[in-house]
């Protein structure tokens, strides 16, 4: 299993990284800070699964998975937001997203998410 | 002896003739029939100068001559008659001479007037003058049903014209006082729909009412002051909405005076249903806008928040021998959740959310009504209780309506509680069900409703609070979303302010 997190915003990257540090440790992570950074690290690493962030500038959230699941359609993407209602569920299942997590997400459960899938 | 001529010896007239009978009886019995006749044509004449009351003076006066002159020529017979057997030759010649003149004068007077007789109207010109008038009649008659048939039309127009008006048409005349104030209007219907419109008994539409005893529902309104100044000013002056709350109606009224007389004219329309859509409007734009807004900035709040979030799990591993530090960190995550709730809350106004009908549980409905209540009344120094049922039911909402009735519920309580500076500071609110209904009953500590004011509070645009504080639409848009939920919402007088919020129950 190998992890992608995509957010536009540094500060919750690095909580994504101290989290994944504290709680799984043997687990391989990457970090993107946008769209395009996130599809150069898909072509340079089996990424197994794809956290990202729904509103960024360039390639958005919905974008991205549109794009990952042309060129990987065996990478699963889930979506992690602050704005539920950008989108609707169809067209987020339409694009390939498997799960959305509302942020401010509640950790506890989101570690028990992720340990799961492996 | 007459004039000293002794007539009494001369011989009777009779000798003339030699008393032969043969002569005597005939000649005797012509002069009787001539003096019958004689004296009774004049009576015929006088009668008919009675009887023709369209005679002139001159023709009158002819007339009398002719009276006079028959009346002696038959005296002048009868002493003939009279003087067969006698000899009063001299009364004779005496009434023969008074015969002579009268007779003469009435031959002269008779031909000088002839032809001022002659205009005494003949048969045949009278025919002619009858066949004229009755022809004349008979046009002027043809002329007023011509006339009478196109008023008739055009009354029916215009009683069709009434009739379709949406508005109801009423005449106002004013009734003044001894020093010349208008007091009060005599009120007269003109068509049906003014009569529907204003809710008047059907039989008295032919009266003239009374504007403040018969239409006291305007009497809350400007409707009477308004007449007035159009009476004076003579501008013709449109309200338009204006509100009678006792029938809980909207109309548009016209008034404008007659330019000929002190009478007003008056049309009434009813604007109800337009208001209500605009109420509604006002009431969904304005959430719509709140939920907009809430939608754009909800990601700008939760992405901080979740990076608060984070920080504060580091945190909590560093200082977990630390349990001060632990406590305060947990009382921080707390605050975090109502951030996060508020965004959550705020978004459910908003149209997409959930503007349709759905099923809430027993739970789901105490949840949601604490997470407002402590939104709304966690630091404001407040008490509150949520009460929920036992029994385990499930209620017909739409959870943006449901949001907003709450929401006005708590902001008229808090200003009520604020207003009147009162120690207590609770709001309770207790869910029960009955047969049909879940009802949420919410109260408050605050003073209550005025009792005159009871009747009012749902009324649109009622509002007890300062200029620029309430726009009383709160609980007026309230009880129409709760209706439109299938359900209702009441004001309970007694112990305390209670509304009754009641839900559609949904058997499962």
């Amino acid at each position: 299993m190998i992890l992608l997190f995509v957010d536009d915003h540094k500060d919750i990257l690095e909580i994504y990284k101290a989290e994944m540090e504290y709680e799984l440790k043997e687990t391989e992570c990457h970090y993107a800070i946008s769209g395009e950074e996130a599809l150069k690290i898909c072509e340079e690493h089996a990424i197994t699964h794809v956290f990202t962030d729904a509103k960024m500038p360039g390639i958005d959230g919905i974008e991205l998975t549109r794009e990952v699941m042309k060129r990987w359609p065996d990478k699963k993407v889930y979506m992690v937001s602050g704005y539920e209602g950008k989108y609707t569920d169809d067209e987020l299942k339409e694009a390939g997203v498997l799960k959305f997590f509302q942020k401010p997400i509640d950790f506890d459960s989101f570690i028990d998410f992720i340990k799961a899938l492996s | 002896m007459f004039f000293g001529v002794d007539t009494s010896s001369f011989m009777p007239h009779g000798h003339c003739i030699l008393w032969s009978p043969q002569l005597l009886i005939p000649m005797v019995i012509a002069e009787v029939l001539t003096v019958i006749s004689y004296f009774l044509i004049p009576v015929g004449i006088f009668r008919f100068m009675q009887l023709r009351l369209d005679l002139n003076k001159q023709v009158k006066g002819i007339l009398y001559l002719f009276i006079a002159f028959i009346f002696f020529c038959g005296l002048t017979h009868l002493v003939s008659t009279w003087n067969y057997w006698n000899s009063n030759y001299v009364l004779e010649t005496f009434i023969k001479l008074i015969t002579g003149l009268i007779s003469f004068a009435t031959l002269i007077i008779f031909y000088k007037n002839l032809k001022n007789i002659l205009l005494i109207p003949s048969l045949d010109s009278y025919n002619k003058v009858l066949k004229e008038l009755k022809d004349l009649n008979s046009e002027l008659e043809k002329k007023v049903n011509d006339r009478t048939k196109q008023l008739n039309y055009e009354n029916e127009k215009a009683n069709l014209v009434l009739k379709g008006v949406s508005d109801g048409i009423v005449l106002y005349y004013p009734i003044k006082n001894d020093a010349g104030e208008v007091i009060d209007f005599g009120v007269e219907v003109s068509n049906k729909r003014a009569a529907s419109l204003l809710k008047l008994d059907p039989s008295k539409t032919n009266q003239r009412l009374s504007l403040k005893d018969d239409l006291s529902f305007l009497n809350k309104t400007s409707h009477f002051d308004d007449c007035v100044n159009v009476l004076i000013s003579g501008f013709e002056k449109t309200t338009d909405p204006i509100f009678a709350p006792d029938i809980k109606k909207f109309y548009r009224i016209t008034i404008s005076r007659s330019e000929t007389s002190d009478l007003l004219f008056v049309f009434f329309a009813d604007v109800t249903e337009r208001e209500d859509i605009k109420l509604d409007f006002m009431s969904t734009s304005k959430l719509a806008a709140i939920g907009e807004l809430a939608g754009g900035i909800a990601h700008e709040i939760n992405t901080p928040l979740q990076i608060n979030a984070g920080l504060l799990r580091q945190l909590k591993r560093k200082v977990s021998e630390n349990a001060e530090a632990l406590e305060i960190i947990e009382k921080i995550d707390t605050t975090k959740n109502r951030v996060r709730d508020t965004v959550i809350n705020l978004k459910r106004l908003s149209h997409g959310d959930s503007a349709e009908l759905s099923v809430i549980g027993n739970d789901k409905l105490k949840e949601i009504t604490e997470s407002f209540l402590r939104i709304r009344l966690d630091d404001k120094n407040f008490e509150y209780k949520v009460e929920g049922s036992s029994s385990d039911f499930k209620a017909e909402f739409v959870e943006i309506s449901f949001s907003q009735i709450l929401n006005n519920l708590i902001s008229n309580a808090l200003d009520s509680i604020n207003e009147h500076n009162s120690e207590q500071r609770n709001i309770w609110v207790k869910i029960s069900e009955n047969e049909a209904y879940i009802e949420l009953e919410f109260s408050d500590s605050g003073p209550g409703i005025k009792e005159e004011n009871i009747d009012k509070i749902f009324d649109p645009l009622f509002s007890t609070k300062e200029v620029g504080k309430g726009t009383g639409l709160g609980l007026s848009i309230s009880k129409r979303l709760a209706i439109s939920m299938g359900g209702d919402l009441k004001y309970i007088n007694a112990p305390r302010t209670t509304f009754v919020l009641s839900l559609k129950k949904v058997n499962s």
